[in-house]
Formats: C-alpha cells, structure tokens, sequence
C-alpha cells in the first residue's frame, strides 16, 4: 500500500492554479496528503491556495526549488513505509488518472524511484511535451520528440529514461532523502535530470509512464513569469537553464570525460551565441556564454558537488550513458528539423493559393460516389507535360544550349574571362593577398567576385574550372528560369511567358556576355529579375523595414561586385527618385517620409560600397574601374549597336539580326498602363547605354583605348522590354480580339512577327557560330612550359593579335604563367619606360631596351607565334637579346645583363643577382651596395638585415631600393598589415549586414501562447 | 497636343543618335611606326672594286664590323665600296651596286634590306667556278642561316651557317657542292638580320670566263618574269642564253615559256609544255633568232619555280656573261643611278610608265613610257635619280649596264620597301589563351 504526500511549489502561479488544484482534487487515486509551498507569490496565489484549504508554507520570494521541496519534506511527518513524493509545479495539472497510472506502473517495479507523467501542452493539449527527459553532450535538454509534436500515442508505454520533469514526478521519499533530495545549487531548470542521474548512479531506475498524464504550461523556461531565484544571475531564465546544464554534466560525469565536455560545452555555446546574434538576440548571446563563465569562475562549488555525488554513487556514472542522446542522433534530430523548416519555408502557402478555388465547387460525397462507378479511370498520359509551355520551352532552350556549349565542355577562357585556377583554395589565397604578383606587382585589392566565385565553387566541391565551364554552360537556362519566375507573376498566359522568358535568355545581350565571357553581366542577368518586385516599391522606400534594407544591401552588394556599373544606375536611378520625393514633399509637406526616403536612399548607395570594401573604395579614387567589366577589357560594338539592345563587341550578334527590345520599348512608351513606366525606365537605360558606348578608355592591363561596353545599361533595358512586352500582350490580347482592325493590332503583331524573327535567327547564328565565339575550352597556353616553370621569372610576351579585325601588336609581363581569374582586375600601372623600350624593340630604335628591360628584372623576352618575321628580324638585329629557343610555340630571347628579383648594385657600379638562400625570402648580399627589388614600389616592402629594416627609397624607374651597408643574408618582406586590417573592417561590416538581414529570433516571453502551444 | 509623345520620343531618339555619333572617339587601337629599313651593301672582293650610287651626299654610310653603329653622311654620290659590307640608309631610293673585276667582268645588284628568304639561280661549282656566296649579318645578335643547295644531281643536305654579330662571311660557292655545274641557293636565316649576295665568276686555268653579281630572286612561284635578257651577237650570230630552271617542290613542273620581243610575244619551240624535274636544277639552251636588242620571258608553270637566264655578252670588245633573274612588278619608288647609265627594260602586257631623271645639275626630265610587250629606255648619262612618279600594274622592270669590263643586270625593285611595324602597347590578354 503506497502513501502519496504531493508537494505544491508556488510562484506567482494565479494564472494556473485554480486547475492545478483542481486536478489535485479530481485525481482518481487520491492524493494523501498535500502540501503547499508559496515562494513569496506576489499574485493572488495564497490565497487561492488557502481557499482551497490547502496548507502552505510560505518562503522568501528567492528560495530555489530544491530548497522549497526540502523545506517541504522536512515538514512532512516521518516517513511511512512505500511513501512517495508527488511533485506538483504550480503550472502543471495532471489528469485525473495521472496519480493512480504512476502508482500502477510502480507497483511491479521495485527498482523505480521515480516516474513521471507524459507532459502535454496547457494550451494545446495535442502538443507533447516529454516523455522523460535526457541531457545532451552540449547540454541541450533532451526529449527525443520532434518540434510541436502531435501526440497520437505513438509513444505510449512505460519506459525507462534518465529522468522526468519534476513537474508530476512521483519519487520515493526515502530514496529522496538517503539522495540528499534535489541539488540546491540547481535552484531552478535541470534539477530533474540531475537528480534522475544520482538516481541511476545509486542503483535505481526511472520510468516515464504514458498512462499517466500532466498539462505544462513551462510557464518559467517559457518567461511567462519571472525568474527571482537567488542563483539566477540578472534573473535570466536561459542564462539559468545553460549555466545549471553545464553543472549537471560536469557535476555528474565520469572525471575523464571533463576535459572534452568543458570543451564541448563551450563550443556550442560560442556557436549558439552567434547564432541567437545572427537572431538579434544578444541577450540570450550573453546567457549563453556568461552561463559558461559563471560556472569557471566558481569552480569550489562543482568540486564540491561531485564530492557529494561520490558518496551516494553505487555503480558508475556512465550507467546512464544508454540514455544520454548519441551524437549521430542529435544531429539527424537537427538535419530534420531543418528539413521540416525548409519544407514549411517552400510549401508555405501563398495567399494566392491558401484559398484553393476549386475546393468551393467540390463534389457531394454521393455525387463522388457515382462518379466513380460511372466514370472511366482517368489516366493522365505523360506527353501531356510536352504541351505546357514552360517544359517545351524549357526543352527547346535545353538542345540549344546543348549546342550551343559545344565548344564549351571544360575549363574556359577567352574574352573577358581568363582562364580559372584548379582549385577555389586559390582564389582565395589571391583574395586575402596583399601583394599580387601581375606585371610588375599590384597591392590592389582583389575584387570581391573572386571569394564569391571561390564560394560557389563549392557545388564542385572547389573545382572552379568545372564551376565555371558548368556555369557558362547553364547560363541561358538560368536567365529563362529567373525571368520565368518573374513573369508568370505578371501574366497567366504560360505561353506567353515562357517565349518572354526564352527571349531574355537568348537576347543580344545574354548571347554577347556568355560569348565573350563576361561573367559578371550574366550574374547581373540572372539576379535582376529578383529585384523587380523590390524596384516597383521604390517610390514609397519609406516602407523598408530594416531588415529589408539590409537584405537587398547584401543584394545589391553581391550584384555590385560582378558588375561595378550597376552603381552608375543605381546613382542615376536614386538622383530621379530623389526629385520625385520633393516634388511630392512640396504637395503633402510631410517632412518626416522625405527624410526617411532620402535616407533609405543613401543607404542603397552607401551600403553596396561599403559591404564591398576595400576594393569600392579603389573604385571610388579611380572611377574608371566603374565603366569597365570584371575581368579582361574587351571593346564593346558602339552606339548604333547599342541603340538597338546589341551591346556588340566579340562574340555578339551581327548588326543586321536586330532585336525588337528598342522596338518594345517605343511600343510601350504609347502604352496606358503599367508597361509605359516601365519603359520610360527601359527607354532611359537604352539612352544611357548608346551614349555611354560612345566613349572609349582603357585600363585594366590595357594600353590602347576600346569602345566602352554598355551591358549592363542594356541588360537592364532588356528586362524592361521583355517584361513590358507581357505586360502589354497580356492586356492587349482581349481588347484586340473585340476591336476592329486599328493601330493597335498593327503594332502587336509587328512586336510578334519582330520577336519570333529574331528568335529564329538568334538561335540559328547561335548554332552555327558558336564555334566562332571567343569563350572556348581547351585553349591551350600562352606560356611554354619552359617558361612556366620558372614561376618568379618574368617574361615580356609579345604577340601579334587580330582584334576586331585589327592587327594590333601587344605586350605584358608575365609571371611565370598565363593570367589567371581576377589578376585583370588588381594590374598595376603601366611604366613608361618599359612601353618605350618595348616600343624601340618592334621599331628597331631600341638600342637599350635589353638595359631597360634588364633594369626591371624581365629576363626573357617570348614573341608568342605566329609572328610577322621582320619583327623576329628587328630584335635580333638590336643587341643584348640572345636567342634562346625558337619553336613553335614562339621564339624566345634572354636579355643580356644581370637581372633577377633583388639585384645589387656596388660602389663600382657592377651589377649582380642576388640568389635565394635554403630560407624562404631569404638572400644573400655578397657585399655593401645598392639592392633594388625589381617589384612595383610599395610602402609594404621591407629588406631586414640583422633585424633591420634597411632603409627603403624609390627609384627613378619607380623601383624600390634598400641601401646594404654590408654583406649578409637579408630577409624580403612584405608586410599585408593593411590589407588584414581591410579585409577584418569588410568582414565586421559583411557580419553586421547578414545580421541585420537575418530573420529576426523573438523572445520567449513575445511569443503567443497559441504559438507555444 | 496629339503628337506631342511621339515627337519627345523620336526626337530624343535623334537626338541620342546623332550626338552619339557625333562626339564617338575615333579609336585607333594600331598605331604604326613607318620607315625605310637600312639597306646592305656587298662587299668588295679583293682584286674588285665597286661602287654604290647614292641618291644624296648626305646619305648615311657605315660599315660592318665596326663598334659604331652611328650613320656618317657618304659626302659623295657615288660610294667607293671597301671590303667590308656598308650598310646605308637611303630612305626610300634603291642604290645600285656596280661591280667589276677591271678588264674580266662586271656585275650588278641593288643594296636591300635583310630579308627572311632569297633565291640565287645562278653559278656553278665546277673547276671553272671560283664564285662566293657571301652572307652579312648586320643585326646585332647572333645569326644563323640555312643554306639550301640544289644541282643538277638534286637537293643537298642544307647548310647552317652561324654568323657572329655585325659580321659577314664568304663561301666559295665550290664548297658547297663540288663539281656541281649548276647551282641553285636559297637562303633562310633562322635568326638574325641577313643579307646574301651570290658572285657568279668563272674561269678555266689562267683564262677568265668572266662574271656577274648573281641577283637573288623572289620566292618560288607559278608565273616568273624576267624582264630583261640581252640579246647580243658577234659576228653576226647570236651570243647564246640558257635558262636555268628549278622545281623546289616534290613534284614535276609542265612550264611554258613566253618570249617577248619588242616585235612581239611568241613560245619557242620546246618551251610549251616542258617538263621540268623535281628538285633538279635544269638548265636549257635558249637560241631564239633576234636581232640584237634586249627581249624578256615570262614563264608559267603549274608548280612553283625559280629560274633564270645566263646570257653571254659582248661589249666594247670584251665578252663577259650575265644573270638575268626574276623579279617582282615595279612599284614606285626611286633609283639612284649616279656614275651609271643603265638600259631600263620593261615587260607587261600593257606598260604605262611616268618616270622623272632627276640629273646632277638639279634639273629633271619627265618621261611618259608606254607599250604593248616590251619597252625601253636609256638613263642619261648624267643622271642622278630615276623616279617611277606612276607604274602601271604587272609591269615588270631589269635595268642592264654595259661598260669596258663587262656586262650587269640588276632588276628594277625597291632595295628597302617602306615598313610598317605595329606599335605595341601593352595589353594582358596577350596572357589569355
């Protein structure tokens, strides 16, 4: 026979106790005994309690859980034989079966001590709570349940667990008392599932049995009230829960186990930290490491309780190992719940489509009783999925592209890119570097596409060749999916929308930027159609939330460092709104939305060049970097090509397949509704686009000056035109078919007939000139591997090229190979001296230019075949070039002098290398004398003799030079202190932004109970 | 208004086409840098002498194998040649060469340029020969060179000769392939800037046979021209020529020779459809019944060939030969001829020619020279420049000299042609594969 003494701890429980004390009463065994104790409620809970006769004990507002339970205890009467501790919060109601199932499932079980209820929600009482609970090795509390899981009994039983919630647990009391009852350092949280661990420690067991059940409302962990405990640190209740879960592991543990726990504990605590800061909740950040720091700064009191556990443990703390989750199981526990919120995040029903139409005309159940015995099996025939628009276009885009990259399969280069490094690894060693060896040597900062091109390498697990081939490859089926996505919110008419799509895709400008390479214009294209929704708010921007603001920043952002002109738009766009936003302040005088709109705009600005620091930032000083691709300078096809959508230039379309992009856009100038806007934007953008091909400038390693290449203008211009193009056709279509013959049909079907001509004729040139375009794989190499080898040697490369037709006879400096990905974009200056002397080379004049040349440490000079023989002629008539090789690749000369990295010069005037010791860096100085490192200058050069830094000047050819006072190694440095303290500011700000963009976490306490429930 | 929005639109349309177009930059992505390359000049064999004809007295002069490499203005207009190449910058004027062995032989070349490719159809390496191939490097680097032999056995295996900077050697063309009576020679530098130049002397014992400066020819084509043979006669009977002949390719040639007279064209008989052997060196007897004069050939041919005539001479008593060797259509350009008075021949199907003699006293004659197949024209004597004003297309031009030492022909191209060399600018795509 048992006797049951249940034990009520109150705090602030008004809210919930009339039930609680109810259920107490309703309980179909009946309780023998309850007690009360009121931790100094400052609702109406004594009273409550008091009027329903319920003795209590009345205890100061910051007495802890365990010390209201043993304050309970002690004024119980002595212990009777099978006497049992129910444990009652004064937020949990149990079942009126609940008592007489626990007593049940012990009375067979001799070993039991404790069990627990199953706890279902207070407010949806589906809602299962925990049946048992555990801990986890990074001390998360452990209930094996999914998130909100629905209770269908699918856990029903009596199993043994580690512990149970101490809400509705029934323990033995002189197992309670011979354990010393709960820990009194754990004042609230975790106490259960330590005690459940001295429990098992000491030889006994625990059950959570089903049968008997308990409504929580976790009313503290859920901050529905507060917490006044006196070990609760700034009476947080998280703070609370990691600090006592970390002391429940390292108080209990196996000693061994200490060091890797104490780790563990941290590492998730680092991590969930930023985490609840991504969240922007740096209060509960704080808990969770403050709860780690709190607990290593008192260690006596850990000491002390594992001594106290020791004394009580009969067999050995791992017993409870069976219980405590194993990491495989935590993580495909956490791999399905981020499943299950991916799936909620994609199948979350749209407003369009929470309302299912066709549900409003269901069928009666009878009626779908005789249509199915009446009806003929309907079986749906899979080539019907060929008549929809969307998969033949699809297809058709598919055998196009496929033919189109036939020339495609493998690493690419040509036009503008240049060819990839194997691995993402160097990429990102070229974007954290502060020097760059290119030409003579850059200290630009590498742009930011490089780190993101390095990131999306990773779905070829950092293969950036295959990354990059697969790119250019799916490019037109990438732009039909993004403008698809765009369009089928604009028009309803799938095959209208999927011919605009297919149009986007192979415009004149989509075919030019994947024929010539121009990868950063195709992110342009591909992203843009996402921002549309974005722009059509731009007149009331006010609207932005912050988080919006910092999302599309990051956008922005993104798209800005694949193609710098988007800046020049976005300036030019943000000058016009800003007019519109006075002239509207001149009509409402509502100055607190003009400086909302004025700031927002200037974040739009400011923001993109900030997050892309410190290479807009060299943008800025040097602005000619925003008219010029990423990437190699290729000319673009001028003004008149540009006024048609075609930004020319190699690899686009010829003059004569003209696009009806200009001819939409007029279309839609005359247009009545929401097209017409559209193409004032579109028109305004074709405008710019002629005028800014007009120009021409060069940079970017090239001395000549080429034809400005308008993509980006046109790229824009070419999404306003195709989404103007539906928006009319989809309008138009049932005005046309009611109206008799007017200019109107004229007009749409010249947009038609215009549209699939130039479909007809883009596909066709695409097909049969893709072999032609400048993006190839397998171009071979510039450099003989000869000449590659020598990684620190440089070269002058000569090469007779054909340029758009035009013979043009170039130069450059290589490095001891070709140009790789990015180094077009961090080139340093040209140097006159060496123009000249390369000048006097093709000439015949250039009696010094193996000196010159010498003087900046090139050592060979290759004239890459096939070249004309009258230069070979010229430069083997000037002295100082000795023939070194002359194959098919090209002929080679060695310039005659000593030249090398480090040169040094002495008293006398005589020249030497310096050669490389075993230490990297490292060379020795053969006596006192002039050293110049052949190397762009730069403040970031040292030369260390003996500790030293020698002192450095610049030379008149712009070479940096260090006066050796005697002979010794020295040690060549350079120092990348500010490109680090760059790259940390970019980061922070990076960090800053993805927080601000992050979905925002909530408080528990701003939680709904509906939602909790 | 009605039309107001379709006159904004098409007016900035206008607009932005016009100023676009207006105010585009013309780029010029090439830039060129023209000039007339140095040309060089052959030595002086000892027991020679020559002489260059100069346009100016200020035109540039310096030898081979001298540390300087500084112009020193000639001062004269008509260089005497030393032994040593001269290398002379004569801008745009073609200067001649006249070369004689007092009282046994005298020849003709022009001063070029280092070339990639010449062709000498033309001595020969029997007992009799004690002709040279000589080679000048002018560059300052190291060159070699690759000799091609060809005789009447067939090809030989190549020489490679390597010259030292700013140098130039000779080579007996005996040593080249000894015995061979009839030789052909190309030569090719691999490296350097090279000029060849072939002296074709004979003589049996003690008696000379005389001699000719070999011209080098152009690259072996379908259609040859060679513009000016001397057709001379002693006695009453005709000196002779044969026309020596060279299919360098692995096939047999069908050729057809053309012989234009100032009395008309017509095919010798067994010159239409001969079959010249492969990597043979032919030479055929060609005695066409003349009166005497100069006549030119032209001859067709299915597979690229060289060829040239080798013509015996008699003048003012003395016999000699010459080498009559292909060459290209004149262009204009100008020919000094100071101290020589060359007999100009012309050949095309339709020859309009408007040259000026510029003389030394300053004054100029212009002449208007047309014809059919074959026209002519002495230089006076005096004269100090001829300049081709305006040369009809597929006019092909020889100039013969005669004196008391013997007979010359050297053919009437442009010594230096005007180069164009691309300026470089520097550019990283050159990097991009």
């Amino acid at each position: 026979m048992h006797r049951v003494s249940a034990i009520l701890v109150v705090h602030d429980g008004a809210t919930w106790l009339p039930e609680v004390v109810a259920s107490l009463a309703s309980q179909t065994r009946a309780i023998d005994q309850l007690i009360a104790v009121d931790t100094g409620s400052l609702d109406s809970s004594a009273k409550l309690l008091k009027g329903a006769r319920v003795p209590i004990i009345s205890m100061p507002r910051e007495t802890g859980f365990g010390a209201a339970i043993a304050s309970a205890v002690e004024k119980l009467p002595p212990r009777a034989v099978n006497e049992w501790l129910w444990i009652i919060h004064d937020d949990c109601a149990p079942a009126s079966g609940a008592l007489a199932a626990l007593l049940a499932a012990v009375e067979d079980r001799p070993q039991v001590v404790m069990a627990g209820p199953k706890l279902l929600g207070w407010h949806d009482r589906t809602h299962l709570l925990e049946i048992g609970v555990s801990i986890a090795s990074n001390g998360a509390r452990w209930t094996g349940l999914e998130d909100s899981e629905y209770d269908q009994g699918q856990h029903d039983g009596i199993t043994d667990v580690l512990a149970v919630s101490t809400a509705g647990a029934l323990i033995r009391r002189d197992v309670f008392e011979d354990l010393g009852g709960f820990d009194q350092n754990l004042e609230l949280f975790r106490d259960d599932v330590d005690f459940g661990w001295r429990v098992h420690a000491a030889g006994h067991s625990v059950v959570a049995v089903t049968d008997a059940v308990a409504y929580h409302a976790q009313a503290a962990a859920t901050e529905r009230r507060s917490v006044d405990v006196e070990g609760a640190f700034l009476h947080r209740p998280l703070l609370l829960d990691r600090q006592n879960a970390a002391y429940v592991l390292l108080a209990n543990a196996t000693w061994w186990l200490l060091p890797l726990l104490a780790l563990q504990l941290l590492t998730s605590a680092i991590l969930r930290a930023i985490g609840y800061l991504f969240a922007k909740l740096p209060g509960y950040a704080g808990d969770e490491l403050l709860a780690i720091i709190n607990l290593l700064i008192k260690p006596g009191e850990l000491i002390k309780a594992r001594k106290d556990r020791k004394s009580t443990r009969l067999v050995s703390a791992q017993v409870v190992s069976q219980f405590i989750p194993s990491r495989a199981r935590q993580l495909r526990l956490a791999l399905e719940r981020s499943r299950a919120a991916v799936r909620d995040l994609i199948l979350k029903p749209t407003e369009k489509s929470s309302i299912d139409e066709t549900l409003l005309d269901l069928p009666t159940e009878s009626e779908l009783e005789e249509e199915d015995l009446l009806a003929p099996i309907a079986t749906r025939k899979w080539s019907t999925v060929f008549r929809k628009p969307f998969i033949v276009s699809l297809l058709f885009l598919l055998v196009l592209t496929v033919l189109w990259s036939r020339n495609r399969i493998g690493a690419v280069s040509g036009g503008t890119l240049a060819p990839s490094p194997e691995s993402a690894r160097q990429l990102w060693d070229f974007y954290f570097a502060p020097w760059h060896e290119v030409g003579l040597g850059s200290k630009s900062a590498s742009p930011l596409w490089i780190p993101l091109i390095a990131l999306g390498s990773l779905v070829t697990f950092g293969n950036v060749e295959v990354f990059i081939s697969l790119f250019f490859i799916l490019t037109p089926i990438l732009l039909f999916l993004s403008m698809h996505h765009l369009l089928k919110k604009v028009s309803d008419n799938r095959f209208l929308t999927a011919i605009a799509a297919i149009l986007y895709s192979i415009s004149p400008v989509a075919i030019s930027a994947v024929n010539s390479g121009r990868i950063g214009l195709i992110v342009l294209m591909v992203t843009a159609p996402f921002f549309v929704e974005r722009a059509f708010q731009w007149r009331t921007i006010e609207t932005f939330s912050i988080r919006a603001m910092a999302a599309l920043s990051l956008a922005l952002a993104f798209v800005f460092s694949f193609a710098p002109a988007l800046l020049l738009v976005l300036i030019g766009l943000s000058v016009a709104a800003v007019v519109k936003d006075f002239d509207s302040f001149r009509i409402d005088q509502d100055q607190k939305v003009l400086n909302a709109r004025l700031a927002r705009r200037a974040t739009f600005i400011f923001i993109p060049i900030l997050l892309t620091l410190p290479w807009s930032f060299e943008l800025i000083t040097s602005p000619r970097g925003l008219l010029l691709d990423i990437g190699l300078l290729s000319s673009g096809g001028g003004p008149n090509a540009a006024f048609l959508a075609n930004p020319g230039g190699a690899g686009s379309l010829p003059w004569w397949l003209i696009s009806p992009i200009t001819f939409i856009l007029l279309v839609a100038l005359f247009s009545v509704n929401r097209a017409r806007q559209i193409a004032v934007i579109g028109g305004s953008l074709i405008v710019f686009g002629t005028l800014f091909s007009t120009f021409s400038l060069a940079g970017k390693g090239t001395g000549a000056s080429s034809a400005l290449y308008a993509g980006v203008f046109i790229a824009l211009a070419t999404l306003a035109a195709t989404y103007a193009a539906v928006v009319i056709l989809d309008s138009v279509r049932e005005r046309l078919i009611s109206s008799h013959l007017n200019y109107r049909h004229l007009a749409a079907s010249g947009l038609v007939v215009a549209s699939i001509a130039y479909g007809l004729g883009a596909s066709t040139w695409i097909v049969s000139q893709a072999s032609q375009a400048p993006l190839q794989s397998a171009q071979g190499e510039v450099l003989p591997p000869f000449l590659a080898i020598e990684s620190q040697t440089k070269t002058l490369v000569i090469r007779e090229r054909v340029i758009d037709s035009v013979p043009s006879l170039n130069y450059y400096i290589a490095r001891g190979g070709d140009v790789s990905l990015g180094e077009a974009d961090v080139v340093p200056r040209e140097v006159p001296e060496i123009e000249l002397a390369v000048t006097g080379l093709a000439d015949g004049s250039g009696i010094t230019s193996s000196k010159v040349l010498g003087s900046f440490g090139i050592t060979y000079v290759f004239l890459k075949a096939p070249s004309q023989g009258t230069l070979v002629q010229t430069i083997d008539g000037l002295g100082g070039f000795i023939r070194a090789s002359s194959t098919d690749a090209g002929i080679v000369w060695k310039v005659a002098g000593a030249t090398g990295n480090l040169v040094l010069t002495d008293v006398s005037g005589k020249s030497v290398q310096l050669k490389p010791t075993d230490t990297p860096d490292e060379y020795l100085v053969p006596g006192p004398g002039v050293v110049t490192l052949t190397q762009s200058y730069s403040r970031g050069w040292y030369l260390v003799q003996d500790g030293k830094r020698l002192t450095r000047i610049q030379s008149e050819l712009s070479l940096p030079q260090f006066s050796v006072e005697a002979a010794g190694p020295v040690l060549l440095i350079y120092d990348g202190s500010v490109r680090r303290g760059w790259i940390s500011l970019h980061f922070i700000i990076l960090l800053t932004a993805l927080i601000f963009a992050a979905p925002s976490g909530r408080r528990k306490r701003e939680i709904s109970d509906r939602e909790i429930a | 208004m009605r039309f107001k929005r379709p006159v904004v639109i098409a007016s900035i349309a206008a607009m932005t086409l016009i100023l676009s177009n207006f105010t585009q930059g013309s780029v010029s992505r090439t830039d060129f840098s023209e000039s007339y390359p140095p040309v060089v000049c052959p030595a002086t064999p000892s027991g020679e002498t020559s002489a260059v004809s100069l346009p100016s007295t200020q035109t540039g002069v310096r030898v081979l194998g001298k540390r300087t490499n500084a112009f020193k203005p000639a001062r004269t207009l008509r260089l005497q040649q030393g032994s040593s190449p001269t290398i002379i910058d004569t801008k745009n004027m073609t200067s001649p060469v006249w070369q004689i062995k007092r009282g046994v032989w005298a020849g003709a070349t022009i001063c070029s340029a280092p070339s990639i490719s010449q062709w000498f159809v033309g001595g020969n390496a029997d007992v009799s020969s004690k002709g040279k191939l000589l080679l000048i490097n002018s560059g300052l680097s190291d060159a070699i060179v690759d000799v091609g032999i060809w005789s009447e056995s067939g090809i030989r295996p190549p020489r490679v000769i390597t010259l030292k900077a700013n140098s130039s050697i000779v080579q007996t063309l005996a040593s080249l392939d000894p015995g061979s009576k009839n030789l052909a020679i190309h030569v090719s530098p691999r490296s350097g800037r090279v000029n060849a130049f072939m002296i074709d002397e004979r003589g049996r014992g003690l008696r000379a046979l005389g001699g000719d400066v070999v011209n080098a020819t152009t690259d072996p084509s379908n259609v040859i021209v060679i513009p000016a043979i001397p057709q001379m006669t002693r006695s009453g009977k005709s000196l002779g020529h044969r026309l020596r002949l060279l299919t360098p390719g692995d096939l047999p040639a069908q050729i057809s020779v053309e012989l234009i007279s100032a009395k008309g064209s017509f095919i010798p008989v067994g010159f239409d459809d001969r079959t010249i052997q492969a990597g043979i060196v032919t030479e055929v007897d060609l005695n066409p019944t003349l009166s005497p004069g100069t006549f030119a050939l032209k001859i067709s041919s299915d597979r690229p060939i060289v060829a040239s005539v080798y013509s015996s001479t008699f003048s003012q008593g003395k016999t000699d030969f010459v080498w009559s060797t292909a060459t290209d259509p004149i262009t204009e350009y100008s020919l000094a001829v100071s101290g020589i008075a060359p007999l100009l021949t012309f050949t095309g199907e339709k020859i309009a020619i408007s040259l000026t003699v510029r003389f030394t006293n300053k004054k100029e004659k212009n002449y208007e020279i047309e014809g059919d197949s074959l026209a002519t024209l002495r230089v006076p004597d005096n004269a100090r420049t001829v300049i081709f004003n305006k040369v009809s297309p597929n006019t092909y031009g020889g100039a013969l000299i005669a004196t008391q030492s013997g007979y010359g022909f050297f053919p009437l191209i442009s010594g230096s042609q005007l180069t164009r060399v691309l300026l470089p600018s520097p550019n990283i795509r050159v990097l991009n594969p």
